[in-house]
């Protein structure tokens, strides 16, 4: 499997790219920016990008979209029927998306924003701004943040330690360490 | 990047090692194992995909060596040479590392959380984008670094020089410093809440 990422100048956001190594169908997730390098990664590998997930609909996750659609004619996934105009495939808790080879599903985690998700393929959990290693997003108020918090312990705590975390913002994780040593989730 | 596969064992909830169906602790001849896998990282540039936790290696020259999408979580590590090498997207979570030279090394997306780090040196390396998240650090130099974006959260660093560093979006949050130095590093765009500090 090719899993590549790269740090957008907009909003400094993880852009993920997934895709077989033998070419074909290929995901993006959160493309807060789709420039050559980007482009230069999937034709290289004979990709083509079938499917663009959002964990949820801040600039820094999508302005890559409008270049992306005048390259390619990819579904989106998103909490929303619609993102930058684009028409998006509605997604909620447990839905499962089959992009390609693989089978994403969506763990909803409101908090930083009303239509924050996540998206687990095997155990890589890509948790956008939901959860970060050793922190979580902003929240506009107490409540929100309790209300991401007690999704996160929800929806995302109980899987095996061994999962990995691919955050929107920042470095990788892993759930051990974020069980252990994230502030947030003691 | 690596295989998250459990151990064939009964009970056992440690991961494989890759290309075997078990962990080291489990497999029929761990010594020999050892020997073959240490055989492996010496002879071999690119180290791709390797799910190697639980590993000890001692007095080994690893450096310059291309590290992509690796797994040596819980590792001790002790006199081991990684300088020149470039990690990417692998995972040395709740390792040992004593004695080690990670200088002029290139680190993006390394992930060396819960670590306990000693007597080392990361000078002159490259070190974005990586989670050092409640690493305890004693006597260990990042002088020369650039560590943008990494993450010191909650972590514990004694005797520690982070001389002429880029600390841009650098996060120290929650930890605990005894006698650290950042002469001459951009601590002003660093992230120091919540943090303790001690001669």
């Amino acid at each position: 499997m090719i899993f590549y990422s790269q740090l957008s100048s907009i909003g400094l956001n993880n852009v993920y790219l997934i895709g077989p190594e033998k070419g074909g169908e290929a995901v993006v997730i959160d493309p807060g920016i789709f420039d050559t390098k980007l482009l230069e990664v999937v034709e290289n590998n004979h990709l083509s990008i079938s499917c663009v997930l959002i964990t949820h609909s801040h600039e820094a996750c999508t302005s890559g979209l409008k270049t992306i659609m005048k390259i390619y004619q990819p579904e989106i996934y998103s909490y929303r029927q619609e993102v930058l105009g684009f028409k998006s495939n509605k997604v909620r808790d447990f839905n499962k998306i089959k992009c390609g080879d693989y089978e994403f599903e969506v763990l909803e985690t409101p908090g930083h924003t009303g239509d924050s998700i996540c998206y687990r393929l095997n155990n890589y959990l890509f948790t956008g701004d939901a959860l970060l290693a050793g922190s979580i997003g902003s929240a506009p108020d107490d409540f929100s943040k309790a209300l991401t918090v007690s999704s996160l312990k929800e929806k995302l705590l109980i899987f095996d330690e061994n999962f990995l975390i691919f955050p929107g913002h920042g470095p990788p994780s892993k759930l051990s360490i974020e069980k252990k040593l994230n502030p947030h989730l003691q | 990047m690596f295989d998250v596969q459990v151990c064939n064992h009964e009970e056992c909830s440690r991961l494989r090692v890759f290309n075997r169906l078990t962990c080291f602790e489990h497999s029929e001849n761990a010594e020999e194992l050892q020997k073959q896998i240490e055989k492996y990282l010496s002879e071999n540039t690119k180290l791709m995909g390797l799910s190697l936790s639980r590993i000890r290696l001692k007095d080994m020259d690893l450096s310059n060596k291309e590290i992509w999408g690796c797994n040596f979580a819980s590792s001790y590590f002790e006199n081991v040479d990684f300088s020149g090498c470039t990690i990417i997207y692998s995972y040395f979570d709740f390792s040992q590392f004593r004695k080690c030279n990670l200088e002029n090394t290139n680190l993006r997306n390394a992930v060396y959380a819960g670590s306990k780090i000693i007597d080392s040196s990361f000078n002159s390396s490259e070190i974005t984008i990586c989670n050092f998240l409640g690493t305890h650090c004693v006597n260990t130099s990042f002088n020369d670094c650039d560590l943008y974006a990494t993450r010191f959260i909650n972590s514990k660093l004694e005797d520690l020089q982070f001389v002429d560093c880029n600390l841009k979006r650098t996060h120290f949050s929650n930890s605990e410093l005894k006698n650290t130095q950042f002469k001459y590093s951009n601590v002003e765009e660093a992230y120091f809440e919540g943090v303790i500090e001690s001669k």
